[in-house]
Formats: structure tokens, C-alpha cells, sequence
């Protein structure tokens, strides 16, 4: 056995992190595991994650009800704002954690006498995700009172930016140096936060400048949803501003209420999810996931994300005469009528 | 580590150019960038450095530094002076002197003249990035003229040699104020995008242009070049446009 040992610092680690196996920094999950992977394991400590909500806000909420019941689980302090939900009744459709992932017990499929070729083949999950971080949550079912009782959360859900300031900076102070504070705040931005002095973009920039600034100083991490396609018709330059503030910016495209809704492509799918930016906190590199080509799907009992892909046959299986394309030639076999 | 980055923006000398402006266009990230030259400006002897933090904390490039295979800590309060504004709001973000005033332009000048004062010889100052000041409140108007001021100062100023590099994020924003800036500079690097999208082996690309102006006479010309950068953990690579070794 060499004697050769390698020097590593000897810190207590905090509860509800971990090391990032690309960069080596401190990350917490997200608390979805689909999330976690396309950022490279979970958010690194001190960072901002910003979603760009889905025009009916559905899928932004989901995953913040996934941020904050996995503070909960961790035994982190929360700091919930927001003034579209009440923050009280958000936390109590906080999803339940589940010992294992559904998943797995439906990965040992039978083995195939016809094809049993395909016995020794991995089977293709285009499901992100490979690496067992944070929890695993059921959106169906409901965390237990008890276990919000017994978690640290502060809320707020009224006043304005330099309020929300205030108390945030309060909270902060509070948090334990072996502790992490997860700070939710949704539908930052949207039509209740609008000020009476016309200064909303100049006030929403500089709050996030100090939020920021916040997250850096202390062991925080910050979730925010915001409806970019509003702000984007105030101020189009209030977008690429926001997102320069962010550290990880997700943009959830949803097919809700467009064509896209009725698009055979997209039948499998709720929504595309579009990495907007991911930036090197305390490093040189950004991590660069293994596709950008991602879209969401709410399942039954969990929000996944997965690398999209088409479905293999679009063809209308029931009445195959209807897409018979007329040839070019005049003694074309399709019983369509000419064009000509 | 990042001497090929260096040396293909011209900034591997132990005198820098005067004024050194770096656009950034949104999302693309060039904090690599700064990180580069403060590891060159640290190394050289005789110089002190000036770092104005507005777009991450100290920790960042520190961090960073490490990863080029620097120190900053050693060089911290020697020949590296450090006005870390993030941390100054992040632990006060009340009644914090750079959100109490509508403009924060002036109080970092003054902060700047302060640390001057104390200083002697060749002198690098950087300030990363000038968008936070915006955020604070700071006019368009106001960038232009702290960087006027800054050149003022440090021309009357009794220093050896100067340079003063600033960093705009989001530059394709305010193209109006990136551009006054860059007439300022000696030396301009913008970082693009690329525009096929994201590409595995590239991340994006540096526009470096250099004015020059023959002395003696009033010819005026701009040399400017193209090349392509990967900034992987460690190091930082450069390729010219169409290099063979690009798959």
C-alpha cells in the first residue's frame, strides 16, 4: 500500500451540501433531481438560480414547492417571500419525501425470449439524472405539518423591494455558520411589485444586485421566479440585465395555450427548458451539460426533465391513405386530386 | 496558464496599455478575463494593483487565481489593495456607503483617489465590472465621465506608469456608453458570442483592436484581430479562426 496520501482540508461539511464533483465548491440540491444534473450536481452555495416562469405560472411553482420542501427535509432556515401567493398556504401543498425513487423498482423489466438480444443492452432513460443527490419528493401527496413545524421559516408577503431588504438582512443574521439558508422568493417582478414612482426596473435591478451581494457574503442560496415575459414588455433591456445578476438562469418555455399544445412532436412533453446561463462562481469554468436539448413533463407524482427527443412514429397509424404524398410523376398512385 | 490569452491580446508586457477596456456581451462569461490580468499584474515586480470587486467578492478571484496557478492572498495587502463593494453590501446592505448616495460613481472615485494616494510606481487598477454602478443608480453619463476623471487623475498623478482596465457586461446594451468608453482605450477586447450557437471546444471569441497613432504625425489607424477562446479548470486556450486542430 503507497504511502502516498492525498492532503484534503479537514471542515465540517454543512448539513444538506455536499462537494461538487466538477469544481470541487459546496452545493446544495435544488430538491429535484432532474434540475440538479443539468446544474452540474445542485446550486453552489452563495449563488442565485433564476426561473423564468411559464406564462401561467404552473411549472415555476412546482419546482419552488421542490426547493423549499427539500430545506425542510435538510433542516435548512427558509426565508419564503412573495406577494402572488400566500405564503402560508403555499408551504402546506409542500410535497411529501419518498424513501426511493419510484423509478427504480420499474427498471428490472422481464427478460426477452424474442428478442433477447436486447437483454444485454443498457436501457435508454433520456430522464435527467444520474447521480443520487438531495430527495426524492411525491407532488401528489403533502408534507406532514409536523415537519414544517419543526423547520425554521421566516415569510413575507407584503411591503416593497427595500423592505424585503430589510428583512432579508435581518434573516441572515440569524443563520449559523454550519447552516444554509434557502431564500425563496416567487413572481419576483410581477404586475403587485410595480411602484408608484416609475422606478420598478431601476428598483428590481438594484435589489437583485443586493441580493446577490448577500448571497455572497453568507452561506446561502437563493431561488427566484421571475415573469420574464412580462418585464421583457416594460424593458427589453431589463431581460439581459436580470439574467446577468443570476448565476443560473432556466427558462421554462411551456406549450400551455400554443400551437405547439397540439404538435405530435410534442404530445410527450409539457414544456422546453432552455439553460439561459450557467456562470463560474469561484472558478474559471462554467459546467457544460451533457445536452442543451432538454424539455419538462409533469408526471403523475414528479417534475422531470429530459433530453428531448422525437417520438418514434408520427404517422397516423388508423388512416396511413391520409398522408400518402402526391409523386411528382402524372401516374402518381395517391387518390388525391392534382394540384395542376 | 493563461499566457497564450496574454499574449494574443497583447498583455504579457511588464507596461500595459493605458486604458484597457473589456466588453462583454450577455451570457458570456469573461470573468477569465480579469482573473488573467490580475494574475499578470501580481507577478510583476514593482507594480501594484488596484482591484474594484462591483461584479463578485474577493473569494472569487481568488479562487480563480488559484486555478491559474496564483496566489492572491500573498500578494493581498502588499502590492494588491482590494475594494471588495460586494462584501461591503452583502455584510451591511442597509446603510451601506455605496447604496446611501444617488451616485456611486463619486464615491468610488473618491475611494480610488484614497487608495492612490498611498501608492507609488507603476500602478493597475481594475474595475470589474462597470454594470454594477448602473444597478446602483449611476447614469450612462456618469461611467463616462469616472473614467475621464480616473484618466485626469492618474495623468497628473506622480506614478511611474499607469493602467486602468475596466470591464462592461451586457455591453450590447449599452453599445452607446461601451463605445464612448472604448474611445478612451488603448487597447479594446470585446467577447462575442458565437454565432452558431454553443460549440464543445470553443467558447467564444475575442475581437482585440489597438488604436494607433504615429507620433509626430495625424495618421490614425486600428489594428485589430480575431481569435477564439476555451477557458477550460486550469487553463485557457487560444485558436485562430479555422485552426486545424478544431474538429
Amino acid at each position: 500500500m503507497s504511502s502516498f496520501r492525498k492532503r484534503t482540508q479537514e471542515t465540517k461539511a454543512i448539513p444538506g451540501t455536499r462537494s461538487s464533483l466538477y469544481n470541487g465548491q459546496t452545493i446544495a440540491s435544488t430538491g429535484n433531481p432532474s434540475l440538479d444534473h443539468i446544474l452540474g450536481g445542485g446550486v453552489q452555495i452563495g449563488s442565485l438560480l433564476l426561473i423564468e416562469e411559464d406564462p401561467h405560472v404552473v411549472y415555476s411553482k412546482v419546482l419552488a414547492k421542490y426547493f423549499l420542501a427539500e430545506g425542510v427535509v435538510s433542516k435548512q432556515s427558509l426565508f419564503f417571500g412573495s406577494l402572488d401567493d400566500e405564503p402560508e398556504d403555499l408551504l402546506k401543498k409542500l410535497p411529501k419525501p419518498v424513501e426511493e425513487d419510484s423509478n427504480t423498482s420499474s427498471e428490472t423489466s422481464p427478460d426477452m425470449r424474442i428478442a433477447w438480444r436486447y437483454n444485454d443492452l443498457p436501457q435508454v432513460n433520456s430522464e435527467q439524472g444520474g447521480q443520487k443527490i438531495g430527495h426524492h419528493f411525491n407532488i401528489l401527496e403533502q408534507m406532514s405539518s409536523e415537519d414544517l413545524k419543526e423547520s425554521d421559516i421566516s415569510t413575507w408577503s407584503k411591503g416593497s423591494f427595500s423592505e424585503l431588504i430589510k428583512k432579508l438582512a435581518q434573516k441572515v443574521k440569524t443563520v449559523k455558520e454550519d447552516s444554509v439558508l434557502r431564500i425563496c422568493l416567487t413572481s419576483l417582478g410581477s404586475p403587485l411589485w410595480y411602484s408608484e414612482n416609475l422606478e420598478f426596473s431601476k428598483d428590481i435591478l438594484k435589489f437583485l444586485t443586493i441580493l446577490r451581494a448577500i448571497l455572497r457574503t453568507y452561506n446561502t442560496i437563493a431561488f427566484v421566479t421571475i415573469p420574464m415575459g412580462l418585464l421583457e414588455k416594460i424593458d427589453e433591456k431589463l431581460v439581459p440585465r436580470i439574467r446577468n445578476l443570476a448565476d443560473y438562469s432556466i427558462q421554462l418555455d411551456s406549450f400551455a395555450g400554443t400551437d405547439r399544445e397540439t404538435v405530435p412532436a410534442f404530445k410527450e412533453y409539457n414544456g422546453i427548458l432552455n439553460i439561459r446561463k450557467l456562470s463560474a462562481l469561484n472558478t474559471l469554468t462554467a459546467f457544460n451539460p451533457e445536452t442543451t436539448d432538454l424539455a419538462f413533463k409533469l408526471r403523475r407524482k414528479k417534475f422531470v426533465i429530459e433530453k428531448f427527443h422525437l417520438p418514434p412514429e408520427l404517422q397516423d397509424a388508423e388512416n396511413p391513405q391520409d398522408d400518402i404524398v402526391p409523386s411528382l410523376s402524372c401516374g402518381g398512385s395517391g387518390k388525391k386530386s392534382l394540384d395542376f | 496558464m493563461a499566457a497564450s490569452l496574454l499574449l494574443a491580446c497583447g498583455l504579457q508586457e511588464q507596461r500595459l496599455p493605458k486604458h484597457i477596456h473589456i466588453s462583454e456581451e450577455s451570457n458570456i462569461d469573461g470573468s477569465f478575463m480579469i482573473s488573467s490580468i490580475l494574475g499578470q499584474r501580481v507577478r510583476v515586480t514593482n507594480n501594484k494593483t488596484l482591484l474594484i470587486c462591483l461584479q463578485n467578492n474577493f473569494k472569487h478571484y481568488l479562487n480563480a487565481g488559484q486555478r491559474l496557478g496564483y496566489n492572491l492572498q500573498m500578494h493581498n495587502g502588499k502590492s494588491l489593495t482590494v475594494i471588495d463593494i460586494v462584501t461591503d453590501i452583502g455584510t451591511d446592505p442597509l446603510s451601506c456607503r455605496w447604496l446611501e448616495t444617488s451616485n456611486p460613481t463619486e464615491t468610488l472615485y473618491k475611494a480610488i483617489c484614497d487608495e492612490l494616494v498611498k501608492l507609488q510606481g507603476s500602478v493597475t487598477i481594475i474595475i470589474d465590472n462597470l454594470e454594477g454602478l448602473l444597478n446602483f443608480g449611476a447614469s450612462a453619463q456618469d461611467l463616462y465621465a469616472l473614467c475621464i476623471k480616473l484618466h485626469k487623475y492618474l495623468e497628473q498623478s506622480s506614478l511611474e506608469h499607469f493602467t486602468l482596465a475596466t470591464k462592461l457586461n451586457n455591453c450590447n446594451v449599452f453599445e452607446v456608453t461601451d463605445s464612448n468608453i472604448e474611445t478612451l482605450s488603448d487597447l479594446h477586447l470585446r467577447l462575442i458570442k458565437l454565432k452558431s450557437g454553443s460549440f464543445k471546444e470553443v467558447d467564444g471569441r475575442i475581437a482585440i483592436s489597438r488604436p494607433s497613432m504615429e507620433e509626430g504625425t495625424y495618421e490614425h489607424s486600428i489594428h485589430s484581430k480575431n481569435v477564439l477562446y476555451k477557458v477550460n479548470e486550469k487553463n485557457i486556450k487560444i485558436f485562430s479562426p479555422g485552426e486545424v486542430g478544431l474538429k
